[in-house]
């Protein structure tokens, strides 16, 4: 308790100092294997800090962990910041192709991985020490309770994460992300969200994806219990609500639609499941409805966001019954605009690139000066810097967000303005339509819609039809028994689009 | 639980290949299939969950909801033959 007040307040390791303080014997972090207090989160993550240490892992160095939902990898992210070591969190389903960019550009001084295979695709990609889980547990444990390391007094501006962002279009980069818009951005989410002390929060998308990793940091905050799982256990997942009595739920679609299908065959009353939250890729509201209707007692808040500055912004619960579609307001002490591509701010109502300020927008790319540059522009007179995301959207009148895609999701067909989003929204519209995913034109092909359904194409897109104005009905739909998706949950269109151009689809 | 193992029928294979598309024209199926690495992704196997229970009116229980459950066709036939029998 004595290190409480040693602890800088806008660090991360400052937030846990500050719940452990607060709550020691509250429940902190639970997964299939077991659950750990608040005391034993830090006593765990002081002891990893400790093994690090033993290690010759200091101050600035980066750590990679291609670790999956499991608590050691709260320890090891808490661990590595209290002695400001810079951790890199890497999805487990990375394949060797982005692995291999990966770790050379983050250079890391140990590498962390989960499985024995995992370890040896590593090894392959470095001759840094790879460890595998088992053995830094090991370590830590020969640490436990200890304390012989002091921590060192970590700086607000140091950095404390590297987030790999998968790169829709390049190679993947991360976002360098210190210690104190990592803290703002959390406060920021949680002012808006309001975790409860008694909440129990799951984290069911990954910790590497940062929708996943900051849940563990707003479930500190708010001293709430957080809950991990696996996708190996997705078929469980109504059961783990039930079981755990989860309160706040993260979704990505395709969660939200496994949720559903298990909903549908549970005859149990529904969990008590109190909020939902969205980002990554929005919910259809077809899909919030169908929410709504499976659990009762829940509201559904749908947020927006981007890497480079975390969040930008957030609608209250159930702020979507008002105002559909809408993402929210800019986080508080946060700006969003909308700019032409002159950098000009627009009025409301007007579509154009989404850009933020504000203390949350993090350091850049890491080793990428030019394409920080590109991103993270400095007011000529002010010098504050301002984020280019490279999303679209429009704001109404009341400062509240509407996300409309990347700029490839929007085009002109047929003299028309649209967006795939509007295309995706109408067609789950239709019964029968589990899913679905637009394709805007492009490489000599049409507007394309390719869905998860039992209808036949012919059927869908007279549906469709029903729905949308002649020029937003796609030329042609194709049926699949399921969408790809990347490792975060999204629709991987590149995959859909590479698969268009190489003819019929085929498996991988 | 006992449960005589019989063969899977076809509708068993067919509602498989429907969530696992590679498989087409594979059949019969090996039963000692790695249906992880055949495709069944978390979404497939709620999928296949769903239909089972429909097409064999049986109702999983919570337990059985495992990845051992869905890590072959044979393990997948017994279990759902067990259910079948504690439905008769």
């Amino acid at each position: 308790m004595t290190t409480q007040t040693l602890v800088a307040a806008d660090t991360v390791d400052g937030l846990l100092a500050a719940a452990v303080a607060a709550r020691p014997d509250a429940p902190a972090v639970r997964d299939a294997a077991g659950s750990w207090t608040y005391a034993e989160l830090d006593a765990w993550s002081r002891a990893y800090a400790d093994w690090f240490t033993a290690r010759g892992v200091g101050r600035g160095d980066r750590v990679l962990a291609r670790v999956g939902n499991v608590r050691e990898f709260t320890a090891l992210l808490f661990g590595a910041l209290r002695r400001g070591i810079v951790f890199v969190p890497v999805n487990p389903a990375m394949k060797r192709f982005h692995l291999s960019t990966v770790v050379p550009d983050c250079d890391p001084v140990m590498l962390i991985a989960q499985g024995d295979e995992d370890v040896d695709l590593l090894r392959e990609l470095t001759d840094r020490p790879v460890v595998p889980l088992a053995h830094a547990r090991a370590g830590a444990e020969q640490q436990f309770g200890g304390g012989v390391h002091e921590d060192i007094s970590v700086a607000p501006d140091d950095l404390g994460l590297l987030i790999y962002t998968s790169g829709s279009t390049s190679a993947p980069k991360a976002v360098a992300s210190p210690h104190a818009p990592i803290v703002f951005a959390a406060r920021a989410i949680q002012a808006r969200l309001q975790y409860r002390e008694d909440d129990v929060v799951l984290a069911a998308v990954p910790l590497s994806f940062d929708y996943g990793l900051y849940q563990i940091f707003l479930s500190v905050i708010a001293g709430a219990q957080l809950v991990l799982t696996e996708p190996d256990r997705h078929v469980r997942l109504l059961g783990a609500l039930h079981e755990y009595g989860v309160t706040v739920v993260p979704l990505v679609p395709s969660l939200g639609e496994m949720l559903l299908t298990l909903a549908r065959r549970d005859r149990r009353e529904p969990p008590p499941v109190r909020l939902f939250t969205n980002t990554g890729a929005a919910l259809t509201a077809p899909v919030i409805a169908r929410l709504r209707e499976s659990f009762p007692k829940a509201q559904v808040s749908p947020m927006f966001g981007t890497t480079e500055c975390k969040r930008i912004t957030v609608l209250e619960p159930d702020g979507d019954l008002e105002r559909p579609g809408s993402v929210g307001r800019a986080l508080d002490g946060t700006e969003v605009l909308v700019l032409d591509d002159e950098g000009r701010p627009l009025p409301p109502g007007t579509v154009g690139e989404i850009a933020v300020r504000g203390p949350h927008l993090m350091r850049g790319y890491w080793r990428a000066p030019e394409q920080t540059a590109l991103r993270f522009r400095p007011d000529p007179a002010t010098g504050e810097v301002t984020l280019h995301t490279g999303d679209y959207g429009h704001l109404d009148a009341d400062g509240h967000l509407y996300f409309e895609g990347r700029r490839d999701d929007l085009f002109k067909r047929k003299g028309v303005r649209m967006g795939t989003l509007e295309i995706e929204t109408a067609a789950l519209d239709i019964p029968g339509v589990a899913a679905a995913a637009a394709l805007a034109p492009a490489d000599g092909h049409d507007l394309t819609l390719h869905a998860v359904t039992d209808l036949t194409p012919d059927a869908v897109l007279a549906q469709l039809a029903e729905r949308l104005e002649a020029a937003k009905v796609p030329a042609a739909c194709h049926v699949l028994d399921a969408l790809p998706l990347t490792p975060n949950g999204k629709t991987d269109k590149q995959r859909l689009r590479r698969e268009q151009n190489a003819g019929p689809v085929r498996p991988d | 639980m006992t449960t005589a193992t019989t063969r899977p029928d076809p509708d068993f294979e067919q509602l498989l290949v429907g969530v696992l598309p590679r498989l087409a024209g594979s059949a019969p199926l090996d039963p000692a299939l790695d249906l992880k690495e055949a495709g069944l992704d978390s979404m497939a196997t709620i999928e296949l969950l769903v239909r089972l229970e429909d097409t064999y009116e049986v109702e999983f229980p919570e337990e059985t909801l495992t990845a051992a459950t869905f890590a072959t066709p044979a393990a997948l036939w017994n279990v759902l033959s067990a259910q079948r029998a504690a439905a008769r």
